[in-house]
């Protein structure tokens, strides 16, 4: 059974870590290049209008992004514009055209919130602005040896093309008002599902979440797990095997009986708030706390983190080639990664996003606006979160969405 | 006085070779931009476009089309909803006008109460009116808290509603939005027959009113109404937004799954998405050609009955009347509380499951959603604005300039500026798309307020030229005779006149450029978000309370267009009749 599975999490955690010593490695030789003066940058970027492409699936981080926009307007005079995708593709799509068109400079796409298989297309042509992650003032706060995952994407190596922006994690949450024990691994859930049919779903894939559910599943249910951390070869079909038996197995005991599924995360929680579900999770510890203070959700939700641990990842915001105003890009992004916009996100009365800042490097003015942050009812403790499992490889995200496409999309 | 005709007389002859070229000007523009976006989605569509790579002739594309995971059942969803929909819409809407305006004039009382509500249906835009629908009837919805109140219900049901694979949430919701649109093209043309003449005839052989209604006057009106029913039908296979809020999603139907293609980040895929937009054409053709033989085949079947001679109508008849009736008042009332569920969820500061009403009332929403409101606003209203005025000015160009025109002529050209609405949109638009693309230009407000504007001048011109064609030529011809210039009394005499109809037009105008979401998503090259692109966005945001505000807020809007229209049409109305 999948409770006595013969790969141990540490032997994962190993792997995940040793390729994330490589590339960091690379990326401190990068720091060495010439320094251009933050001033001038600075400078250039005053009037700028920034079109930052960002998910818009989600209004607490709407209405962080338009704090977030007003506070640089007012402080570097650099105009930030929120274009709402319904998914990430969407501009990495227009970004890929443009430069099929030819259309080097001007671009639409000026800031894009990114991270996995999207930045490794987009650096892998060639399409990202950069590096410039190195020149941020703030990123001297953030530790990529504390947390690997800031210079590492989905095990594909940043080398400065993406700034961090934030931490994530799988976290699930249950309604204790319906639930007495929550199920802790894909075997209970399926248990628990059986018990409670059409009380649980996932978000469909494409949506990053859903996909992140599949990549959960497939952690805990295939042989090997390590073998995620390579790029998917031919042997793919092979490795997904047990998750899409697992699926098959589910499907039927969910909600619709998974004849459709919630497009999105926030999708997914309305669905606990309106009584149609006792489970969901999100990528965010903090979501069902600042969910709860802004009266989303009920207050009987609490989290929960499978035995297995739960993927854990970081997210970023990356300048495609021919952004139109680059420089006020960078500051964004610098305003961004401050001390004073990342408790801000971590506030979990707002959005509850955890920082990607290493507290050590901060000083004692910064800590204090960390320290004094409401932790909220519902986030768990890191002790509750452990160490985040690795992303498996981003080739890994193309193989799951397609097959899941084919197999329940019809 | 005779002199002053004969200058008429030859200023017109004059006039009317190059007023012909200049008309004829106007109409080449609709057609060119639907025939060139046809030809740029027709390449692709077979391979060839070399800013993409593709440099030869293909099928390629319709291999991966006809492999895409869920091509069949999208397809399937599509034609179930739209052909699910159009008949139940037609049907209802012909049933409320034989009800409440047999003979185009609506009495007052409950037929102008029921008008009245149709009408606020009818400008209610499509996204915010599925969005309100969708919390409707959802199995958590509104209709179940109701429920709820004499029910024992503490757990939603788990029905597939809406987002169903059939597709059928998605045809309630198009009937609803389908319904008021027909009945209002039926209330115009009506006016156009002398009904009251052929009901009293009718009365006088001993018909009982409403049979005399449907086997005199439905037939007539139905070929006057056929354009808009064409458009209607078109409508419902190319929907969108009320699609993504109400349709499935795994998969999609055919115009939401192009729209997905398109936003690959693998740009092979834009060939069979190129491909799916020409199925999406043919789909269309067929269709209209599918409701074309079926005209025929009923207009055959019922042709003995019209004939037969009964008076009063058989009792099953008379009880499906009354089924009708039902049924057009329910439509109604769930519009109704569709629409209402917006400003409500606005106002919320929560409203859980299985609660009636919700904690009312909080401005915490409207609040927090204002900072981010304004820019859509301001991008919906430049663009609303600037279309109408285009629309308007090329509308009175088109209808002065037709004046001389045959009858066959004006007929071929409205049928031209008609084409945006009865074409396939998701093709042409996506033709345009590729066009762009090929010039380098990804989009933005110009492209965007271009392709409104081919939206938005059909409605305009239709709503301007039965008033136009009405107004009483001896009004011109006394001030041409005074000796006024044709473009004074142009702009000092026919257009005061018709003063109410060009509100009107205007506000018209501005309600379909503030509706449109697929243009504004293909041509806005992700720089534009209006009012109904934000309202789809912030659908799956997870905010209700949010989605109340942008939907509210695009309705209200629209709606204050139509009062300001009605006030100034009652203001011009007065000196004209003192």
């Amino acid at each position: 059974m999948m409770g006595t599975r013969n790969w141990s999490r540490r032997s994962l955690l190993a792997a995940g870590a040793a390729m994330a010593a490589m590339p960091a490695f690379a990326h401190i030789s990068l720091a060495a290049g010439p320094q251009p003066d933050w001033a001038g940058t600075l400078a250039k970027a005053r009037g700028q209008v920034v079109h930052f492409n960002a998910w818009g699936g989600d209004q607490r981080i709407n209405d962080y992004i338009a704090w977030a926009a007003g506070e640089i307007e007012g402080r570097a005079g650099i105009a930030v514009r929120h274009v709402k995708l319904a998914n990430t593709a969407e501009a990495v799509s227009r970004i890929v055209a443009e430069k099929a068109a030819g259309q080097v400079a001007g671009g639409s796409v000026d800031l894009v919130w990114i991270n996995g298989e999207n930045f490794a297309a987009l650096k892998s042509q060639g399409l990202l602005f950069g590096p410039f992650v190195d020149l941020l003032p703030n990123f001297q706060k953030v530790d990529p040896v504390e947390k690997p995952t800031t210079i590492l994407d989905f095990t594909v190596p940043t080398e400065g093309y993406e700034s961090p922006w934030g931490m994530a994690q799988l976290v699930f949450f249950y309604d204790t008002a319906h639930v007495a024990e929550p199920p802790r691994s894909m075997a209970a859930l399926k248990t628990w599902a059986t018990a409670h049919p059409g009380r649980f779903t996932y978000p469909a894939p494409p949506d990053f979440l859903g996909t992140t559910f599949l990549k959960q599943a497939l952690y805990e249910t295939t042989s090997d797990p390590t073998r995620l951390l390579r790029p998917a070869g031919d042997d793919a079909t092979m490795v997904t095997e047990p998750l899409w038996s697992y699926l098959d197995g589910l499907h039927p005991l969910l909600w619709r009986r998974g004849a459709a599924f919630p497009k999105s995360s926030a999708d997914m929680r309305q669905l606990a708030s309106d009584g149609e579900a006792d489970i969901y999770f999100a990528f965010n510890p903090g979501d069902a706390s600042s969910a709860i203070a802004q009266k989303l959700l009920p207050e009987t939700m609490r989290p929960f983190v499978p035995n297995a641990g739960s993927i854990g990842n970081t997210h970023f915001v990356a300048i495609p080639f021919n952004s139109s105003a680059a420089e006020g890009a960078m500051v964004f992004a610098d305003f961004l990664l401050s001390p004073e916009a990342q408790a801000r996100k971590e506030n979990a009365d707002l959005w509850g996003d955890p920082t990607v800042l290493s507290i050590a490097r901060l000083n004692a003015a910064e800590r204090k606006l960390f320290d004094d942050l409401p932790r909220g009812i519902a986030t768990p403790t890191p002790a509750e979160l452990g160490r985040p499992l690795p992303e498996p490889h981003a080739s890994w995200v193309t193989v799951l969405e397609r097959a899941w496409l084919k197999r329940y999309s019809a | 006085m005779a002199e002053a005709l004969q200058r008429l007389d030859a200023h017109r002859l004059a006039g009317s070779g190059r007023s012909q070229i200049a008309w004829l000007a106007l109409v080449a523009v609709p057609a060119l931009a639907i025939f060139s976006g046809l030809v740029f989605v027709l390449l692709p569509a077979f391979g060839y476009f070399p800013a993409l790579g593709g440099t030869s002739l293909s099928l390629q594309p319709w291999r991966d089309l006809i492999a895409y995971p869920g091509l069949a059942s999208a397809a399937r969803a599509t034609v179930i909803s739209a052909f699910v929909a159009m008949p139940i819409a037609l049907g209802l809407a012909m049933l409320m006008l034989a009800w409440i305006a047999p003979s185009s004039t609506v009495r007052t009382g409950f037929p102008l109460i029921a008008a009245r509500f149709l009408s606020w249906l009818l400008a209610t835009p499509h996204a915010a009116f599925a969005l309100g629908l969708a919390f409707l009837v959802a199995p958590s919805g509104w209709l179940v808290r109701i429920a709820a109140l004499v029910l024992p219900v503490d757990t939603p049901p788990d029905l597939l509603i809406p987002r169903d694979p059939w597709g059928l949430s998605l045809a309630a919701g198009l009937v609803l939005k389908e319904m008021p649109f027909l009945f209002f093209a039926g209330l115009t043309a009506l006016s156009q027959l002398d009904a009251p003449r052929m009901l009293s005839l009718g009365a006088g052989l001993g018909y009982q009113p409403g049979l005399a209604w449907f086997k005199l006057i439905a037939p007539r009106l139905y070929a006057l109404i056929r354009l808009p029913v064409y458009a209607a039908l078109a409508y419902a296979l190319s929907a969108v937004d009320m699609a993504l809020v109400l349709g499935p999603a795994t998969p999609p139907t055919l115009a939401v799954l192009a729209v997905d293609l398109t936003h690959d980040p693998d740009l092979a895929r834009r060939f069979p998405a190129a491909a799916l937009a020409l199925l999406h054409l043919l789909l269309t053709l067929s269709a209209l050609g599918t409701w074309r033989v079926l005209e025929i085949v009923i207009a055959r079947a019922l042709r003995p009955m019209l004939a037969d001679g009964v008076r009063a109508p058989a009792p099953a008849v008379r009880w499906s009347m009354h089924v009708g009736r039902a049924l057009a008042l329910a439509s109604i009332v769930l519009g109704a509380l569709a629409i209402l569920s917006l400003p409500l969820w606005s106002l919320a500061a929560v409203w859980r499951f299985p609660d009636a009403v919700p904690d009312c009332c909080s401005l915490a929403a409207w609040r927090r959603a204002l900072p981010e409101l304004w820019l859509p606003l301001r991008d919906s209203l430049t663009i609303a604005f600037t279309v109408t005025l285009l629309a308007l000015i090329g509308a009175v160009a088109w209808l002065q300039l037709e004046r001389d025109l045959s009858h066959r002529m004006r007929q071929g050209g409205r049928a031209v500026a008609m084409l945006p609405l009865i074409v396939s949109d998701v093709a042409f638009l996506m033709g345009v798309q590729i066009l762009l693309l090929g010039l380098g230009f990804g989009g933005g407000w110009l492209p965007t307020a271009l392709s409104h504007a081919l939206f938005a001048f059909p409605y305009v011109l239709l709503a301007l030229a039965d008033p136009w064609n009405r107004l009483d030529p001896r009004y011109e011809r006394s001030a041409l005779c005074l000796g006024a210039s044709p473009w004074r009394v142009l702009l000092r005499v026919r257009l005061p006149l018709l003063m109410p109809a060009l509100a009107f037009a205007a506000a018209l105008g501005c309600a379909v450029s503030l509706s449109l979401y697929l243009p504004t998503v293909l041509m806005g090259g992700g720089r534009i978000a209006t009012l109904a692109t934000e309202a789809i966005a912030l659908s799956s945001g997870g905010d209700r309370r949010i989605v109340g505000v942008y939907g509210t807020t695009q309705a209200l809007v629209i709606w204050t267009g139509f009062f300001v229209a009605y006030w100034v049409g009652r203001r011009a109305a007065r000196p004209a009749l003192a």
